[in-house]
């Protein structure tokens, strides 16, 4: 099991949320205060560069026009973790391909950094969530299959060094490519692609790339992972490596319940500062139909949720939280429902949360809950680990008291 | 209000290239179709550190600092300019960061190069002076871009950028001949206020005009003697037109390849290092004049066989010749200095000495040996002449200069051009 830790980079000091409509996309900018930024981006980096001394893999990603995230250019923080950390593998996730319309320039960018980490990149490609539509200015339609058309010509910049080579695809056309610098590692750096469903996940696993599922809790957590499982098995006529799964959930480790409660509630801004009105989280043509009616009708949330409670998200596996015993357990039972998987994705800043309260935690998880997961990992069959799972039966939650998790009762 | 004494800063640069390479008859094009199997990723990862290093090395020196990029050759390894700038916007204190350029034409997302901007900047607190560029012929190939009008687009870009960088209450649309944008509203906004200073670079008398109408710094690269009269006076008469005064000292930059060292000897070498950057560019003919990149007049010209480089003298690549005609600065450091001082005397003065300081296989210890004598023993020298600079009176001292090709050998007073 590897552990990679991640915080999306927020600018939490804004006014009352009853005083804007969104968060994103149209959130003046004059809120952004160019000394508090300065400050904050490099505490944030100087987390991550705490990650590579602790021995934590290392993961960003990039949003625009917004509060919630304020790298706009993932690439360029990523080039700055290269250059300053050593060990830490680097993994972006990801690169919003359908809203950069340039394909050779991201095989560039990474290309660039893979080679100034000395190999170290894990370069993610994702089709972005459907706020980044308006802020990018692009036609959310059909996504996915832009998403994928980008990936292939990123893949054969990669791969190709034998002289200039064409590529007239649907979306993107582009002659002589000829990538410099090539990637450090070969044939390419490692691929990661999120998904959000049991069909996004076919492709993923047909391409042996990984899959990583952001926050889908024991309600959606086997759907998506088993589709992946099931399209490996299918394409390859072998299971899929428990390396090929990634979940990324919250995570705050205390030495006591109060430590952990307080941490954990922080964390939370993550979800509670996500106010997004339905024109930039429902752009006509991002989800399918079926979906976009059930959001305009109110069925459905667009998204995360954003009048969580700490006690329904962790119920649910979307936060982890507790002394470093709970939060081991806690996971152990997520990762067990959900077949399993090889990469713990661990949100451990966010909002208010304090540079020294997540470095507090970071540690903890490094030195006792890590190497828990590690040897739970360790000799894990994936064929065993999904007929386990499949023989327990369906379930929305946990009972935190299983844990011995008090404060949220 | 007082004036500020005009002084003059000098910019760092390298290109990063690539330089462990077959010889060059065995391959046809350094740009564009040389295949990158050639570029082995260890050796790459050394080069990137050691640039880096030396920019780093600049930054301790009181130097500034210049970057750029260039793609699909091995003149430069860096096809993304804003990730080099970040990373040294993270690591360095005091210096402050030029990219010349953004290659706007090429990049068609203009609000992505606002936030690549933004971010920088408000990392490295506000150090950042944003270049833009037409950029070259080559590099129309590798971006996949029709290359006419690229300077009206740079122009278009230009615009958003701006607008992106100075709106701060609310989304705007922008609807352009060449670019449509709405909603912008970019996160983070610039340190810098109302905007990091802008720089263009400029390669004819008439591209000058609307550097000088906004009052950006205009910087000219290896136009020599031959043709840094044109270039520069034309900008102080657009900017005199513009905005009624004298352009300040610091509207105006010059790139050549510059070299100090301890003696003639370790100088002649260190220059003859330089001259890589001039003697590796073979370039075959459809990358180097792509339909609708020159003006008609001027591809029928290269197409007749007109050998021209940019500043339109004949191409060359002899160090002699270069040192003549303005575009290499060497010598010991007193040499150095009365080099620049007559190009500078001779030009009008300008505020900015951008360095090309490494090229080549010019090692790092070789380079910051010669950054050391020249901000030890020739920076100080340039910053006191720039404190003299008086608009009017060096145009009065001009006219004792007549225009000329190039410096006279025995100016030069070093010997190995003799």
């Amino acid at each position: 099991m590897k552990s990679w830790w991640f915080t999306e980079d927020c600018y939490p000091h804004l006014p009352d949320q009853s005083t804007y409509r969104s968060i994103r996309v149209d959130l003046p900018n004059a809120h952004c205060d160019p000394d508090i930024a300065h400050d904050l981006y490099n505490r944030y980096l100087d987390l991550w560069c705490a990650c590579d001394e602790i021995g934590l893999g290392i993961m960003l990603n990039e949003h625009h026009q917004t509060a919630t995230c304020m790298v706009p250019a993932a690439p360029i923080m990523l080039g700055i973790l290269a250059r300053q950390t050593s060990k830490s593998r680097l993994l972006i996730l990801g690169n919003p391909l359908p809203n950069r319309n340039q394909p050779v320039r991201v095989a560039e960018e990474m290309a660039l950094v893979d080679v100034i980490s000395k190999g170290r990149v894990e370069c993610g490609f994702v089709r972005s969530v459907p706020y980044e539509a308006a802020a990018a200015n692009i036609l959310p339609y059909q996504g996915s299959e832009r998403m994928w058309e980008a990936h292939d010509l990123i893949m054969k910049a990669w791969t190709t060094h034998d002289g200039p080579f064409n590529f007239e695809g649907k979306w993107y056309h582009h002659r002589q490519v000829n990538i410099w610098p090539r990637p450090y590692q070969q044939p390419h750096p490692p691929v990661w692609i999120t998904m959000g469903s049991a069909g996004s996940a076919v492709k993923v696993a047909e391409h042996k790339h990984v899959g990583a599922v952001f926050l889908a809790g024991y309600p959606r957590i086997r759907t998506v992972f088993d589709g992946y499982r099931q399209a490996y098995l299918d394409a390859h006529g072998v299971h899929a490596p428990l390396d090929r799964l990634a979940y990324l959930g919250l995570c705050y480790i205390g030495e006591n319940d109060r430590e952990a409660e307080e941490g954990a509630r922080k964390l939370l801004w993550y979800m509670e500062a996500n106010k997004v009105p339905p024109e930039w989280s429902n752009p006509p043509g991002y989800h399918p139909p079926p979906v976009s009616a059930q959001v305009m009708k109110g069925v459905t949330g667009s998204g995360v949720p954003t009048n969580p409670t700490l006690e329904e998200q962790m119920a649910r596996g979307n936060v982890f939280a507790g002394t470093p015993d709970q939060v081991f357990e806690q996971i152990k039972s997520f990762w067990e429902y959900s077949g399993g998987f090889g990469h713990m994705l661990m949100m451990g800043q966010a909002g208010f949360l304090s540079d020294a309260d997540a470095l507090k935690s970071m540690k903890l998880y490094k030195k006792e809950v890590e190497p828990r997961l590690i040897e739970l990992a360790k000799n894990a069959d994936p064929a065993e680990l999904w007929e386990k799972s499949k023989a327990m039966p369906v379930k929305e939650g946990v009972d935190l008291g299983n844990f011995g998790v008090e404060f949220v009762r | 209000m007082t004036t500020p004494t005009p002084t003059m800063r000098t910019w760092f640069f390298t290109e990063d290239c690539y330089p462990d390479l077959p010889p060059q008859d065995e391959w046809d094009s350094i740009r564009v179709e040389l295949p990158n199997r050639l570029c082995e990723p260890e050796n790459a990862h050394r080069l990137y550190n050691e640039y880096l290093d030396i920019w780093c090395a600049a930054d301790e020196m009181g130097l500034d600092i210049m970057v750029n990029e260039h793609h699909q050759t091995a003149t430069c390894m860096v096809p993304a300019a804003p990730i080099m700038l970040g990373i040294l916007a993270r690591q360095t204190k005091n210096a402050r960061l030029l990219i010349l350029g953004n290659p706007l034409p090429n990049r068609n997302q203009p609000v992505r190069v606002a936030e690549e901007m933004a971010l920088i900047d408000v990392i490295s607190k506000g150090r950042l002076e944003c270049g833009f560029v037409r950029s070259v012929p080559y590099e129309a190939a590798a971006a996949n871009i029709l290359p006419y009008k690229g300077s009206e687009r740079l122009w278009e870009s230009h615009d958003l950028i701006m607008k992106a960088w100075t709106t701060h209450d609310g989304p705007f649309n922008f609807e352009g001949k060449y670019y449509h944008h709405r909603q912008v509203n970019i996160w983070p906004r610039p340190y810098q206020q109302p905007h990091p200073p802008v720089w263009i670079t400029t390669g004819g008398p008439g591209s000058t005009e609307p550097v000088a109408m906004h009052g950006h710094v205009a910087a000219i690269f290896l136009a020599g003697y031959s043709r840094v009269r044109p270039l520069f006076d034309a900008y102080r008469a657009n900017y005199l037109k513009h905005h009624g005064t004298h352009a300040p000292l610091d509207r105006l930059a010059y790139c050549g390849l510059v070299y100090v060292g301890d003696d003639e000897r370790a100088a002649e070498k260190g220059a003859n290092e330089l001259m890589w950057y001039m003697q590796a560019n073979k370039v075959s003919e459809p990358w180097k004049n792509p339909p609708g990149y020159h003006p008609p007049q001027v591809a029928a010209g290269i197409m007749r066989g007109a050998h021209i480089s940019g500043s339109g003298a004949a191409y060359s690549t002899d160090l002699k010749e270069h040192m003549r005609r303005g575009n290499v600065f060497a010598g010991t450091p007193d040499q150095v200095y009365e080099q620049i001082k007559a190009f500078w005397e001779y030009s009008g003065g300008f505020g900015h000495m951008l360095m090309m300081g490494q090229a080549g296989h010019q090692t790092k210890d070789d380079t910051l040996h010669s950054m050391k004598l020249y901000t030890e023993e020739v920076y100080p020298r340039l910053r006191e002449l720039a404190a003299t600079w008086d608009p009017e009176e060096i145009m009065e001292k001009r006219k004792s200069m007549p225009d000329q090709e190039h410096a006279e050998i025995t100016d030069l007073s070093v010997d190995f051009v003799r």
